[in-house]
């Protein structure tokens, strides 16, 4: 059983890094280029080794600026070789019958053709090519003109048959050069821009443009994205303003409005802990003397309503005698293990709380408190915190002050 | 009955797709696209953008002392930017301000949530932002709200930034007045500032370096050391490192290293270990006690099967590794290990229909929590009408958090919809049980308009569309799993 999961997951990684390292096998995005229909027969290999060049058939290539222009030939160009309107074409080398190319139009003769390749009204029709223009910016003539060589963005297209979007450069091709240095890095360099300058996401009505997470941590179709973007964004904030305004953020983060997916039904009772764990994720938006203090207070939430006659909140021993700790039920054992649920309820004003044991009857300073402490981490902060129990001229604090 | 068939009809009437057709060659063109897409040198101009969103709510619960408490927020918040970027460098004003109150209790408060003026010269090696912001990078706290000015300098695969300002209760701007700070409650004596190296333009390596003071009451209370890398291995693997040390007291706040892997399409896997302890404002009374740290190591493991099935799983530790408190004292439930396990179902039979069953459980010595769900979610008409449905309901069982134990559920629903491009409605209904507050009860209903007018020389376009505005609530966005948001911890 283990040696056959190690060897799934050995071909796993294996065929995983074969098609990363096989830049025509990576899976392109739909949103950026769109699905095409190419019902014909072509064969790039042989034509480059019967000595054409790119430009030959692609010859508009090198003054496009725009991914809308048409850049396939067309019966013109193919005509040049292909004579499709010889009355013997489809004896000729190169073959010029429309079948040659249009697979399946029997029908097609070189009847149907003007005398410069052109078909006739009459000719009948092939199954239409569809090619949906790329959704970037694009312009082959600065890349042309830059010397950059057809074959290092259409990376296997010479020993190809059909050109497809297997053909088309992903963005690991466009980030080799576009690295800020060599050529412009900005994302609406390559993407396309909407209002407001960022980059346009909506690029189709039912999925939207998103990243990959192949170049950051950023994969977006994560399901745990939700929760772990935090990550992303502090890393690497600005790539997250390439698609979000501040706006875009407040949307969730400013309290008003929970999305239904957001957070389990326990969240009333938990959310104390994220909110002292994260305390300025919170109060980046949120107003603790208002936004919090209105639903504690209102539903009596607040230190000294507890325990009320209809319900209590910590458990029968969980206060005990100063200086004795009788059992996993006192609070000490709660505090150190995640005191920031205490802060929750206790944190600011309700610190005098503490104090009222802590500051006399229970020092709340562990046995190495003199060691491992020293004046070091509070004279930082002025020893404000020092002098909520200690007298300023408390010779204890000597240390603190040097 | 007949503002529904209204509605309806507005949602139906869906612009065409690319057209189709026999024959020849056909470049379809960003089809509709068109009309909105604001292209790179087509697209330059001066515009300006405005949003409206009316939130109102209306929710009941019961006090501790069995009291109905009823709440009835309204808020109105108002975006507004100004953008101008003819000349490829680029400069804007963007605000946002935000006023509300209960209408069971009266009293107005209002605030300007963000308002800054962002310059960016031409070529985007730099940016200067003067003003009201918001920041993410700011440090170990995450998001970091203040006055000032923040700068961000590109060169060649480095990036430096930096900002400085008065934070979090150094408000101008707040109605009503005795919410605002005074100089004895810290206005002018709260303030931050930081300062990050980054690397800029890698493609697969990104690394951030930031330190970060803050001040209380003219004392220093925080300082922190950040740090956070990744980098990609192969267009397949990711690895990612936070760590925050606070410098004041000296200790890890946070240590989080994982590796994720994708190395096909419909598989995705990963582990990931997490070293926590709280840290506290230095002046607050909780940095002098004695805290422990946990670590836990967590795996997750998602598969897709075909486009109609989708099956995750994960799973970890959580390990208090001291066995006695500082003070001696052998703690009761250390010295043996907590685990996490969840799973979840997600099947999508079309494109706009998704079910979800999503179950988690924390088991250890001191108790259990686990917890079941089930979720819908509807998008049909291209996404322009979004319904979700959600109901769950968790037990907790923890005999060291006796006051915790019980059972904890929830059901809600919400309707959303866009009946034309610069509007979007939408109501939430929601109830929550538990033993503690009993049942609360929330209706939401909210409203969202977006203007938009781009000039371009002598032309004047008038835009409007949500979906060019970036919105959450618009991204039809995957349906996340339904824990998402808080690990539990026993």
């Amino acid at each position: 059983m283990r040696r056959s999961l190690a060897i799934a997951v050995v071909l796993l990684l294996a065929s995983g890094l074969a098609i990363a390292r096989d830049p025509t096998a990576a899976p392109r995005s739909v949103e950026v280029y769109p699905e095409q229909s190419l019902p014909i027969t072509f064969n790039h290999e042989r034509h480059l080794t019967q000595g054409l060049q790119c430009v030959t058939c692609h010859a508009d290539a090198v003054t496009s600026e725009s991914p809308q222009d048409l850049l396939t030939p067309n019966h013109e160009v193919c005509s040049l070789c292909h004579l499709v309107q010889a009355p013997n074409a489809a004896e000729l080398f190169p073959k010029a019958a429309c079948t040659t190319c249009h697979a399946g139009l029997t029908e097609g003769t070189p009847e149907h053709m003007s005398p410069t390749g052109q078909p006739l009204e009459t000719a009948p029709q092939p199954a239409r090519i569809q090619i949906p223009t790329a959704r970037i910016t694009f312009s082959h003539k600065t890349h042309v003109d830059e010397g950059v060589p057809c074959l290092q963005c259409h990376v296997g297209v010479d020993t190809a048959d059909l050109a497809t979007r297997n053909h088309l450069p992903t963005m690991t091709t466009c980030l080799g050069c576009h690295d800020g240095g060599e050529a412009p890095s900005e994302c609406t360099t390559c993407h396309l821009q909407g209002d407001g300058g960022r980059i346009l996401t909506p690029l189709n009505k039912e999925e939207w443009l998103k990243p990959s997470g192949r170049f950051r941590p950023d994969d977006h179709s994560d399901p745990r994205w939700l929760k772990i973007h935090r990550s992303a964004a502090r890393t690497d904030e600005a790539s997250c303003s390439a698609c979000h305004d501040t706006g875009f953020c407040l949307d969730c983060h400013d309290g008003l409005d929970k999305r239904v997916d957001l957070h389990p039904a326990d969240w009333k009772m938990t959310h104390g802990l994220e909110a002292q764990r994260r305390t300025l994720d919170c109060m980046a938006c949120h107003e603790p003397e208002s936004d919090c203090q209105i639903c504690h207070t209102e539903a009596e939430l607040v230190p000294g309503e507890f325990p009320s006659d209809s319900l209590r909140f910590h458990p029968e021993g969980w206060g005990g005698t100063p200086g004795e700790i009788p059992g996993a039920e006192h609070h000490s054992f709660q505090a150190r293990r995640s005191l920031e649920t205490c802060d929750a309820c206790h944190g600011g004003a309700g610190e005098a709380l503490c104090l009222e044991c802590h500051a006399g009857l229970v020092n709340p300073h562990p046995e190495s408190w003199g060691e491992d402490v020293g004046g070091w981490r509070y004279g930082q902060g002025e020893g404000t915190v020092c002098l909520r129990c200690h007298a300023p001229n408390d010779p204890e604090l000597d240390g603190i002050r040097q | 009955m007949r503002p529904l068939l209204v509605l309806c009809a507005l949602l139906l009437s869906a612009s065409p797709a690319f057209a189709g057709g026999s024959g020849g060659v056909l470049a379809t063109g960003w089809g509709d696209l068109e009309d909105t897409a604001w292209l790179k040198g087509e697209g330059r101009g001066v515009y300006v953008l405005g949003h409206a969103r009316t939130v109102y709510r209306w929710r009941s619960l019961r006090s501790s002392t069995d009291r109905v408490v009823p709440f009835s927020p309204l808020h109105q918040s108002f975006r507004f930017v100004v953008r101008d970027d003819r000349n490829r460098h680029r400069v804007s004003f963007e605000t946002s301000v935000r006023g509300g109150a209960d209408l069971y209790r009266g009293g107005f408060r209002g605030e300007v949530l963000y308002a800054f003026v962002e310059l960016v010269p031409e070529g985007r090696w730099a940016s200067v932002k003067l003003g009201r912001q918001i920041i993410a990078t700011g440090g170990a706290d995450g998001l970091t709200r203040f006055d000032g000015l923040s700068g961000r300098l590109v060169l060649h695969h480095l990036a430096l930034e930096t900002f400085a300002g008065t934070s979090l209760r150094s408000r101008a701007f707040i109605v009503p007045e005795d919410e605002r700070d005074t100089h004895e409650t810290g206005w002018g004596r709260d303030w931050t500032y930081g300062f990050a190296l980054a690397t800029s333009g890698l493609r697969t390596t990104q690394v951030r370096l930031g330190f970060q003071d803050r001040f209380r009451d003219g004392r220093l209370v925080r300082r922190h050391l950040t740090i956070d890398v990744h980098k990609g291995l192969f267009g397949i693997i990711n690895i990612r490192g936070n760590v925050a040390v606070d410098l004041l007291q000296r200790r890890v706040g946070e240590a989080l290293a994982g590796v994720d892997a994708r190395p096909v399409d419909w598989l995705r896997v990963g582990v990931e270990y997490e070293h926590w302890v709280p840290t506290f404002d230095s002046g607050s009374l909780f940095s002098v006690f004695a805290t422990d740290p946990y670590d836990s190591l967590r795996g997750h493991a998602q598969v897709r099967i075909g486009s109609l099935l989708e099956v995750h799983a994960g799973g970890g530790l959580q390990i208090y590794p001291d066995p006695l408190t500082k003070d001696g004292v052998p703690r009761p439930e250390v010295g043996r290990l907590s685990g996490t396990q969840n799973v979840g179902v997600s099947v999508h039979p079309t494109k706009f229909l998704r079910f979800a069953v999503d179950q988690r459980l924390i088991d250890g010595t001191g108790g259990q929590k686990i917890g079941v769900s089930m979720s819908g979610r509807a998008t049909p008409f291209e996404g322009r009408l979004d319904v979700n449905l959600r109901g769950d309901i968790q037990v907790y069982d923890f005999n060291l958090q006796p006051e915790l134990q019980g059972r904890y559920g929830g059901l809600a629903l919400s309707v959303g919809g866009r009946p034309v491009p610069w509007m979007r409605v939408g109501v939430r209904g929601e109830t929550i049980f538990s033993p503690w507050l009993k049942n609360d009860f929330q209706l939401a209903a909210t409203l969202d308009f977006l203007l938009g007018i781009r000039a371009m020389g002598k032309e004047r376009v008038a835009q409007a569309r949500l979906e060019d505005w970036q919105s959450v609530a618009q991204a039809p966005a995957r349906t996340p799993s339904n824990f998402a948001g808080l690990d539990g911890e026993l």
